[in-house]
């Protein structure tokens, strides 16, 4: 109950109508549910590599990078590209079990990162059948090591 | 020995209906939804039944075009441009697919941002490599090269 004081110095007791103010809330809230998403959304950014640009170049040389192939059978493929990498051996990662062997990967991927610290670019790569979700998951595993991930546009691609 | 237990309404008694403790609910609802609305990419609904993959990324979505791919369809910008069957493209529209999305990213382009390069990918995480790297090719044809993949944070 409130209190209006007028001039003459009388006070009136008003009522507060509160209802419009519940209709108001019940079409924001009603809005705000249909509207609203509890998903929380995130980018992995990436660059889109043809073949062309994973040829190795003919003049000067090009600098290293490495490039990741996920294979239909779930097996992974990390092969170097470009220019001289002392030791490097291309890595070869079985399945495990059923699945995608991405404790491994992670690692290796590590290993390679502190090794040879002048690779920056890493380019994936996967064969028609391999599904969006593991190609993600291989770029996130990417990313987490190399400044720059680009997706190839197409799987013939010829690495030295 | 019946009226002791039937409680007998006055003649003329208002009963009122109290909304205030409604009005408190409503408030801490409205409250909460508020903060959990939120404003950046918001105009990001997703069409038909799409499974976005997981992943940890923390960079938040820029604002670009959309490319979605679902089940049945190629969407740019909401709108369908190419039909998929079980996410993959007919062989025998191949071609008219590609013809399709390439007009569509030009008519983008030629409307919008001419120089922008952002591309947001909003794609089934079932979605088989194939169909994406077409869709890729098409769009790095028409200047798209810098691409951002959807994916959902795991809570």
């Amino acid at each position: 109950m409130a209190t209006i004081q007028s001039d003459s110095g009388n006070s009136q007791e008003v009522d507060l109508n509160i209802v419009p103010v519940i209709d108001c809330f019940t079409v924001l809230i009603t809005y705000l549910l249909v509207a609203a998403s509890f998903l929380s959304l995130s980018a992995l950014e990436v660059e889109t590599a043809s073949s062309s640009d994973l040829a190795p170049m003919t003049t000067a040389e090009p600098p290293a990078s490495l490039v990741i192939d996920l294979l239909s059978d779930k097996t992974i493929k990390i092969q170097s590209l470009g220019g001289p990498l002392k030791g490097f051996q291309p890595v070869v990662i079985p399945k495990n079990g059923k699945d995608w062997d991405w404790g491994t990967f992670n690692d290796r991927l590590q290993k390679i990162q502190k090794r040879w610290p002048s690779i920056t670019d890493v380019t994936v790569n996967a064969e028609k059948k391999v599904i969006y979700k593991d190609l993600v998951r291989s770029v996130e595993g990417a990313k987490a090591k190399f400044k720059k991930v680009y997706l190839a546009e197409n799987h013939e691609i010829e690495v030295r | 020995m019946k009226s002791k237990f039937v409680k007998v309404k006055k003649q003329g008694e208002d009963v009122s209906l109290q909304i205030t403790s409604m009005a408190d609910i409503f408030v801490i609802l409205l409250v909460f939804l508020l903060k959990s609305y939120s404003t950046s990419m918001s105009n990001l609904t997703l069409t038909g039944d799409v499974a976005l993959p997981e992943g940890q990324a923390t960079i938040e979505l820029k604002e670009a075009l959309k490319v979605e791919i679902t089940k049945d369809a190629v969407l740019i910008d909401q709108k369908p441009v190419a039909k998929l069957k079980k996410f993959e493209f007919s062989s025998e529209s191949a071609e008219a697919d590609e013809s399709s999305m390439n007009k569509a990213l030009k008519k983008h382009r030629k409307v919008n941002d001419k120089n922008s390069s952002d591309l947001v990918v909003i794609s089934d995480e079932r979605t088989p490599s194939e169909t994406l790297q077409r869709v890729m090719s098409v769009a790095a044809g028409s200047g798209f090269v810098d691409l951002q993949l959807v994916v959902v944070r795991p809570e």
